[in-house]
This record gives structure tokens, C-alpha cells and sequence, in this order.
């Protein structure tokens, strides 16, 4: 599933939970104000007409005590008392059919009928106190007192039920007074545990998109990351699960590279196969070429030597002469065969800690150097970890160059240091000459060389011999310094 | 047109030991060991005939032989090479070029060569 769509999900459900209890908010405003709208226009009004009626109708009482026992009142004070109760009967049964702002009855059913049921009653007992009270007006007229105290206890008795069935009408307004306190009590109680439960909700959501969105963010980078790796280190056989998210397209075009980078790599290294076979032949060929020369001309000093001996008769001056040159052409072409088959021998190393002053001092010893050439060598000392047949080879080489070039008198200075990164640099100057530049370029080449009795393989060996100990070797004028680099055996 | 004959080679053992063969076969021999040296004989000389090594340092054969011929249009000289005939050697045979011979060389043949060309 593509990232977006997860995120909008997870925002869509967020925005679902706080909707809900918005809702539920609002539904509680409206709940409230239906509640209080009860108060204002339902339970305050009647509880208070129900206070009137009490109070009028114990007047009403009242007054026809008054008329009859110490005739303080009129007929007509009873009469608009009791037009008061009924009155304020008639506004409390109004009451019953009170709307609330939408229209719609504030009174249930139930609290409806027994609303008018209490009005019924009402009505009925005030009718009969009515037709008592006409009689007893009556007996007070007619001054028979028997009657008068009977229906006293009449009045009395209606009077009480009176009583009784308002107290009840009280109770029953109070009852659903507090009922729709109880209903506004639960509704709060009930939204606050749902804003409580959806926040809860909506942070678990939030938390839950974050991780699952950060998961599958850094699970497919992860996985990417791995495949580049691969490819980063020449296994470019990728393998991708095909998912419908936004890191398709990257998949695809890393997959495209991987395979475009494969195929180049075959070509390359096809080519690369067919240049090396190609350029080993024309290495031969060349190389082959430089042998023949370079034997050719000690081969005809041998020859015509020989002939010229003949041709002297056998003079002993000639022979003397001849051999010598002789001798000279043969270990021409001696050292011609020693330093090809040097190049071309690839013997394994055969690394130890090696004495770099130990392999100097021997060296030189073993070195046939003109006396005006002056070899300076080091007082310190450093381990080089390499192979010591072959450095000795490679110091060999260096210093019979610089000698060959200084030809009679000169100086060859040999320094050493430990190199940073647990590496030995040697430096061989001389103060001779200058290399040209653009024998410079080509020195280490196998085959390149300014010398006519050099093969072009001695530096080309020099390098061989470095490289194999994953070193270096460069060549700089003013002065002429070949710099090595090889690895301390510290 | 004297009747030297001048050797070029910048191997100084091979040029000494033809010497040496020229000599004792009475022959009045000058050498030089490079295309400069070889001009500069030449003109000081001119020798009946030249033998040249090819490939030498300062300059080669192949300009050597065409400044002596621009100087001495009946210059002889003939290539001593260790290496294979080359397409400039069959350049300079069309420009007047006596031979090449290729070492190592039988003096024998020297002589011949030096014979034909009336030396």
C-alpha cells in the first residue's frame, strides 16, 4: 500500500474519532439546553403555579372560615378565590401543551396524562368543595347549625385531598425535575469518559500512523540501501519484491542500472579480455623484436672477433683483443636474457621483516661503484615487511641507473623515514643530470629505455617488484629522486 | 672521392671489432657513433663508402643518409640494422641507398660490398 494512502487513512480515521465527538459535544450542548429549556418553560412555572394554587386554595379555605365563624368575608371573597384556583388550574393544565424551541411537546406523554389527570382531579375536587360550599351558605342562611358543622367536615375532608393530590402533583414535578438532572448528570459523565476515550484514540492512531509509516519508510530504504550495497560491490543480480508503493519507480530504475551496469561490465570485461590478449601479443612481439636487436649486436662482435682472429693469423695481440671483446659480448647477452627473465618471472613474495640498513650496507659491499661516485646511506634504521631477495633486486637496479648516468663522479644520497599509515618511504637521488620530460612520462614502461644496451625492463622490474608490495614507486627531477613507499614491518 | 670507408654504430664494441676487420684486410677505415658524427665525417672525408647502423642516438640512419645524399648525390651507403627491413629502408633504396645488411654480418660480405662499389 502506497504511503499516502496510509497516511491519509490513518488521518481520515483521526478525523472520524473527533467528528464523533464533536457530535457528541453538540448532541450535549443541544441535551443541556433541552434540559434547561424544561426548567425555564416546564418545571419553574409549574412548580410555582402549583405554589399558587396552593396558597390560593388555602385562602379560598380560609375565606369561607372567615364568612361562616366570624363573618369577615363575603360570598364574593370566596367566589374570586376561588376563581384564582381555577384560573391558575387552567394555567397549569396550559402547561401540559408547552413546546420547546423545535416545536415539540416539553411534557412526555406520560408526565402529559398525569399532568392532566391531576388537573381532572383538581377540577372534580374543587367543583365538589364548590357544591359543599353552596350548601353550607345555605345552612349558614337557614342557621341550622347541625348542618353547617356537618359540611365544615366536609370542606375540611376536600380541602385535604386537595392537599393530598398537589403534594403529589409537587412530588411528581420535582420527580421529573430531577430526572432530566439525572439525564444532564449521565450525558456529561458519558461525554467526558467518549472525549477522555477518543483522545486516547486519536494519540494510539497518531502513534500507530507515525511508526507504521516510519516502518515502512526505513524497511524499504533499508532494503534499497542493501541492494545498492550489492550492487555497489559488483553483484548487480537484483531481486525486488514488485509493491504497489512509492518506491516502485526507484525500484524499477534500480533495477534498469543494475542490469545496464551488468551488461556493460560483460562488454567491458570481454573487451577487456580481448585488449589484454591482444596487447600481450604486441608486448611479445615487441619484446621479442628488442631481444633479437639487442643479441644481434653482441652476436656479430662474436662473430666478426672470431674472424678477425683468422684474419690476423692467429696474432696473440689479436686473440687477447678478441677474446676480451669476446667475453664482453657474451655477458651482454647474459644480462640481456637475466633482466627479460627478471620481468617476465613472477615469482611469489616471500615477505619477512627485512633490515632496511642490514640490505643497504651488503649491497653495497656487492656493488661495483667508480671511486668518484660517492653512495650515501642512512644511519637509521627501518624494518620494511617485504621480500628481501627482491628489494635488493629493486635497490640494485636504482642505484646502477643513477651510476650508469653519473658515469665517473657524482653523489647518490639514500634516505629513509617511516611514512604515515604504517608505511617505509626510500628516496635514491643523485645529482646528476636532469630526466628529460617526456622520458619521464614513459620510464616505468616495459621496453622503454634511452640506453642502447638497455633492455626497458629494469625500471619496468623496479615497479613489478613495488607493486607487488602493494607500494609505490615515482620518479622526480631537480634533484633525479625515485620515491618508494612500502609497508613497515612495525 | 677518397677511398675510406666509414663505419657508423653507437655500440662502440661492434664498431671497434668492424674496424678491427676492415683493417686487418687493408682497408683505411674512420668510424663515427652517431648520425650527427657520421655528416660530420662524411663531409671532412668522403669516404668511398659508408656501413650505417640504423637506430643510434642524437640522430638515426634514416636522416643521416638523407642529409650525406643532400650534400653527395653519389654518397654509397648501405644500413647495418639488428633490425627488420622497414618500409623507410625500402624508401631509401628507391633514393640511392647501396643495401641493407642485417647483423649479425659476415665481414665477407662487407668486403663484397665494398668491392662491387669499387672501393
Amino acid at each position: 500500500m502506497k504511503i499516502s494512502v496510509k497516511l491519509i487513512l490513518g488521518l481520515i480515521s483521526i478525523f472520524a474519532i473527533i467528528s464523533t465527538a464533536q457530535y457528541y459535544q453538540t448532541n450535549l450542548s443541544f441535551q443541556i439546553n433541552q434540559v434547561s429549556e424544561y426548567h425555564d418553560k416546564m418545571s419553574t412555572p409549574a412548580l410555582m403555579i402549583l405554589e399558587q394554587i396552593s396558597t390560593n386554595s388555602e385562602m379560598m379555605h380560609r375565606t369561607i372560615h372567615g364568612y361562616a365563624l366570624h363573618h369577615e368575608h363575603s360570598i364574593e371573597d370566596y367566589e374570586s378565590t376561588k376563581q384564582n384556583v381555577l384560573n391558575l388550574i387552567n394555567q397549569y393544565d396550559e402547561l401540559t401543551y408547552v413546546q420547546d424551541s423545535f416545536g415539540n411537546n416539553l411534557a412526555g406523554h406520560m408526565m402529559q396524562k398525569s399532568m392532566q389527570d391531576y388537573v381532572k382531579q383538581m377540577l372534580d375536587l374543587i367543583n365538589e368543595y364548590d357544591v359543599i360550599s353552596m350548601s353550607l351558605f345555605q345552612d349558614i342562611n337557614d342557621d341550622s347549625s347541625i348542618d353547617i358543622e356537618k359540611n365544615f367536615d366536609l370542606l375540611d375532608e376536600k380541602i385535604n385531598l386537595f392537599r393530598d393530590i398537589l403534594a403529589n402533583d409537587k412530588l411528581m414535578e420535582l420527580k421529573g425535575k430531577t430526572a432530566q438532572q439525572n439525564k444532564i448528570n449521565n450525558f456529561l459523565e458519558e461525554s467526558n469518559n467518549l472525549i477522555f476515550i477518543s483522545n486516547i484514540i486519536v494519540i494510539f492512531l497518531i502513534v500507530v500512523i507515525i511508526v507504521i509509516i516510519t516502518t515502512s519508510i526505513s524497511s524499504q530504504i533499508s532494503t534499497l540501501r542493501k541492494v545498492t550495497s550489492e550492487i555497489a560491490h559488483g553483484s548487480y543480480d537484483v531481486s525486488f519484491q514488485s509493491r504497489s508503493d512509492e518506491f516502485q519507480p526507484l525500484r524499477d530504475d534500480i533495477k534498469k542500472m543494475s542490469s545496464d551496469i551488468k551488461e556493460s561490465k560483460t562488454l567491458e570485461t570481454d573487451l577487456r579480455k580481448k585488449l589484454i590478449k591482444k596487447e600481450r601479443f604486441s608486448a611479445i612481439g615487441e619484446l621479442s623484436a628488442r631481444i633479437a636487436h639487442d643479441i644481434r649486436n653482441p652476436l656479430n662482435v662474436l662473430k666478426t672477433s672470431l674472424d678477425n682472429i683468422r684474419e690476423a693469423n692467429y696474432d696473440p695481440e689479436y686473440i687477447k683483443k678478441s677474446t676480451l671483446r669476446c667475453n664482453i659480448a657474451i655477458n651482454r647477452i647474459a644480462h640481456q636474457i637475466d633482466e627479460v627473465m627478471d620481468f617476465l618471472k613472477d615469482s611469489p613474495l616471500t615477505l619477512e621483516p627485512v633490515s632496511f640498513l642490514e640490505l643497504i650496507t651488503t649491497l653495497k659491499n656487492d656493488l661495483d661503484i667508480p671511486s668518484g661516485i660517492k653512495l650515501k646511506i642512512p644511519t637509521n634504521d627501518v624494518n620494511i615487511l617485504g621480500d628481501k631477495m627482491k628489494l635488493e633486486s629493486l635497490l640494485y637496479n636504482l642505484i646502477t641507473n643513477a651510476t650508469q648516468k653519473l658515469e665517473t663522479t657524482g653523489n647518490i644520497i639514500i634516505d629513509t623515514s617511516y611514512d604515515s599509515d604504517n608505511m617505509v618511504k626510500i628516496t635514491v637521488k643523485d645529482d646528476g643530470e636532469d630526466i628529460p620530460k617526456d622520458v619521464l612520462k614513459k620510464i616505468f614502461e616495459p621496453l622503454y629505455t634511452t640506453k642502447q644496451q638497455g633492455t626497458g625492463l629494469g625500471l619496468a622490474s623496479c615497479k613489478k617488484i613495488v607493486e607487488q608490495h602493494n607500494g609505490t614507486i615515482s620518479a622526480s627531477n631537480n634533484p633525479v629522486t625515485f620515491t618508494i613507499i612500502v609497508p613497515s614491518a612495525n | 672521392m677518397g677511398n675510406q670507408i666509414l663505419i657508423v654504430d653507437d655500440d662502440v664494441d661492434l664498431l671497434e671489432t668492424f674496424k678491427d676487420s676492415l683493417t686487418l684486410r687493408g682497408y683505411d677505415v674512420i668510424t663515427a657513433f652517431d648520425g650527427q658524427e657520421a655528416i660530420k665525417q662524411y663531409n671532412e672525408n668522403e669516404p668511398c663508402i659508408t656501413f650505417m647502423d640504423i637506430k643510434m642516438p642524437v640522430m638515426d640512419g634514416y636522416e643521416a643518409f638523407s642529409k650525406i645524399k643532400n650534400n653527395d648525390a653519389n654518397a654509397k651507403v648501405v644500413f647495418v640494422t639488428g633490425h627488420e627491413t622497414m618500409e623507410k629502408s625500402f624508401e631509401a633504396l628507391q633514393h640511392g641507398l647501396k643495401g641493407v645488411l642485417h647483423k649479425p654480418v659476415q665481414p665477407k660480405i662487407m668486403v663484397d660490398m665494398i668491392k662491387e662499389n669499387n672501393c
